[in-house]
C-alpha cells in the first residue's frame, strides 16, 4: 500500500512539471494532460492499440528469448575459458560499442522490412549484455565453493549446474534487466525506422504525421508504462527465485 | 615453507598449532591437493578428503538448503538425516544458510565434510570467526562426532586449549621461516569434556606447549 501511495505521489508531480511546462511554452503541440488524457482514453478504444502493444512485447520478448539461448551459453564458456575470451574481446567490445540503430540499412538489407529486422537488433545488442554478464558472474565464483565442489569430486556437469550457474544467477540477472529495457528501445525505434503495421513505435509515428498530438504523448506514456510494468514483474520474480542474493 | 615432515596415522585426530601467518592455511591446502607444491607427499592414491573452511558463509552454498548442502553428491539419505540429528541440525533441514547464525551454519559445513566420506577431514581454524561460547559448544559437538566417527582429522588452529583438547597429537609449528618445531602427545582419556581445561595433567601439556613456541 505503501508503495501506492508513492506512485500516486510520483505521478502527481509529474503532471503539475508537464503542467508548468505547457503554462510556460504555449505552444500548440505541448497539449495539457486533461488533454492527453482525452487522447488515452481515445485509445483505448481504438482496434489497433492492443494489437500494437501485443506486437511490440512479442518482438521484444522473441529477441530476448533468442539473446538468452546464445548468451548464457556463450557467456558460460567463455567465462571458464578466459583464455577464449581473450581471443574474441576486442571483436566483442567494439561490435558491443556500435549503437544499433545506426546498422539500420544493414539490418534491412540482411533481414528485409518483416518483423526478423526488428528482432535482429534486440539479440545483437542483448545477446552481448547477457553473455558479458554471465561471464562475470562465472568468473566470480568464489574460489572455496569450487574447491568445495572439487573435493566432493563432483562431476563437471554437477559442478556447473550446482554451483557455477546459480553463482553466476545475480550477475545474469542482472544482465536480463538491461537486456528488458534496451529490448523495449530497440524494438519500438527499429518499428520507427523500417515501419511496421502494428507497433507502438509505428503508432507513435503516425501520431505524429497526422497530428494527433495527444494521442501521441499518450502513447509515449503507453510505452512508458510498459517498460515500468515489465521491468517490475521481472523485478519481482527475480527477488524470489535468487532469494539468497545479497544476504 | 621448507623441510616440512608430517606423518598423519589413520584415524587419528591431529592439531596444527602456530601463530597467525606461520603457514598453517598453507599447509592444509598442500596435503589436501588444493595448492600445488614442490615436495614429495606420500599417500594412498585416491584418496579422498574434506574441508572445513573457516569462512563458512563462502563455503556453503546459499541456494541450498541445509539438507542439500551436506547431501551434496552422495544422496546418502539415512547418514544425513543421522548427522543432522547428532549435530541437532534436524529443525533447520529446510532453512537456508544466511537464515542460520555462524555457529550453525559452522555446524552445516562439518555436516557436510563427515558426510563426503572421506580418509581424511581437515579443518581449517573452523571456529575462530565463531564467539567465545559458540566455539566451546562446537568444539565439543566435534569431539563428540569424531569419538563417534573416527576420521583421519587434520585440524588448523591458533587456540591453544582447543588444539589441546581436541588432540591425539599437537604439532606446533614456527613462524618465519615455517617450520615444525615439535610434537606433543596428548594422552587425555576421552570423552573429554570442558572440565579438564583445569586439570593438572591439561595444564602441564600446556605449558610444554607453550615452552616449544
Amino acid at each position: 500500500m505503501r508503495k501506492l501511495y508513492r506512485i500516486i505521489f510520483g505521478i502527481i508531480i509529474l503532471i503539475f512539471i508537464w503542467e508548468i511546462i505547457v503554462l510556460l511554452s504555449g505552444s500548440i503541440f505541448l497539449p495539457s494532460s486533461f488533454e492527453i488524457g482525452k487522447g488515452f482514453v481515445k485509445l483505448l478504444d481504438n482496434i489497433y492499440f492492443y494489437s500494437d502493444i501485443g506486437a511490440t512485447l512479442i518482438r521484444m520478448f522473441l529477441g530476448l528469448i533468442i539473446s538468452i539461448l546464445i548468451g548464457i551459453p556463450l557467456g558460460l564458456f567463455f567465462g571458464y575459458y578466459g583464455r577464449i575470451y581473450l581471443l574474441f574481446e576486442f571483436i566483442i567490445d567494439f561490435l558491443r560499442s556500435i549503437p544499433p540503430p545506426t546498422l539500420f540499412p544493414l539490418f534491412m538489407l540482411i533481414f528485409g522490412i518483416g518483423n526478423v529486422s526488428k528482432i535482429a537488433p534486440v539479440v545483437f545488442m542483448c545477446t552481448f549484455f547477457i553473455l558479458i554478464n554471465t561471464m562475470y558472474g562465472v568468473k566470480n565464483v568464489k574460489d572455496i565453493r569450487l574447491k568445495t565442489g572439487k573435493l566432493f569430486r563432483l562431476s563437471k556437469f554437477s559442478l556447473v549446474k550446482n554451483i557455477i550457474i546459480p553463482e553466476a544467477l545475480p550477475y545474469i540477472a542482472a544482465g536480463l534487466r538491461i537486456s528488458i529495457s534496451l529490448s523495449l528501445i530497440l524494438s519500438i525505434v527499429f518499428e520507427m525506422f523500417v515501419g511496421t503495421k502494428y507497433g507502438i513505435g509505428q503508432r507513435i509515428i503516425n501520431f505524429q504525421l497526422l497530428y494527433d498530438i495527444p494521442e501521441m504523448y499518450a502513447m509515449i506514456i503507453v510505452a512508458g508504462l510498459f517498460g515500468y510494468i515489465v521491468n517490475n514483474v521481472f523485478v519481482y520474480y527475480e527477488k524470489k527465485t535468487i532469494h539468497w542474493s545479497g544476504k | 615453507m621448507k623441510d616440512i615432515n608430517l606423518k598423519i596415522n589413520k584415524n587419528e585426530f591431529i592439531t596444527i598449532f602456530g601463530p597467525n601467518g606461520c603457514g598453517k592455511s598453507t599447509l592444509l591446502n598442500i596435503i589436501s591437493g588444493l595448492e600445488t607444491y614442490n615436495g614429495l607427499i606420500k599417500k594412498d592414491e585416491n584418496l579422498k578428503f574434506s574441508f572445513v573452511f573457516q569462512n563458512y558463509s563462502e563455503s556453503l552454498l546459499p541456494w541450498k538448503n541445509v539438507y542439500d548442502n551436506i547431501n551434496l553428491n552422495c544422496v546418502n539419505n539415512t547418514k544425513a538425516l543421522d548427522l543432522l540429528k547428532t549435530l541437532g541440525l534436524v529443525e533447520y533441514e529446510n532453512f537456508y544458510p544466511y537464515q542460520l547464525s555462524g555457529g550453525l551454519q559452522q555446524k552445516v559445513a562439518i555436516a557436510r565434510a563427515f558426510l563426503n566420506n572421506p580418509n581424511i577431514i581437515f579443518l581449517d581454524e573452523p571456529f575462530s570467526s565463531l564467539d567465545y561460547s559458540t566455539s566451546r559448544t562446537l568444539m565439543l559437538e566435534l569431539m563428540n562426532l569424531w569419538e563417534r566417527e573416527r576420521k583421519t582429522v587434520v585440524f588448523v588452529s591458533h587456540d591453544i586449549d582447543e588444539a589441546i583438547m581436541l588432540a591425539d597429537r599437537v604439532i606446533i609449528l614456527s613462524n618465519k621461516p615455517s617450520k615444525i618445531k615439535g610434537e606433543i602427545r596428548v594422552n587425555l582419556p576421552r570423552p573429554r569434556n570442558l572440565k579438564l581445561l583445569n586439570d593438572n595433567k591439561f595444564l602441564r601439556i600446556k605449558n610444554k606447549v607453550l615452552k616449544l613456541i
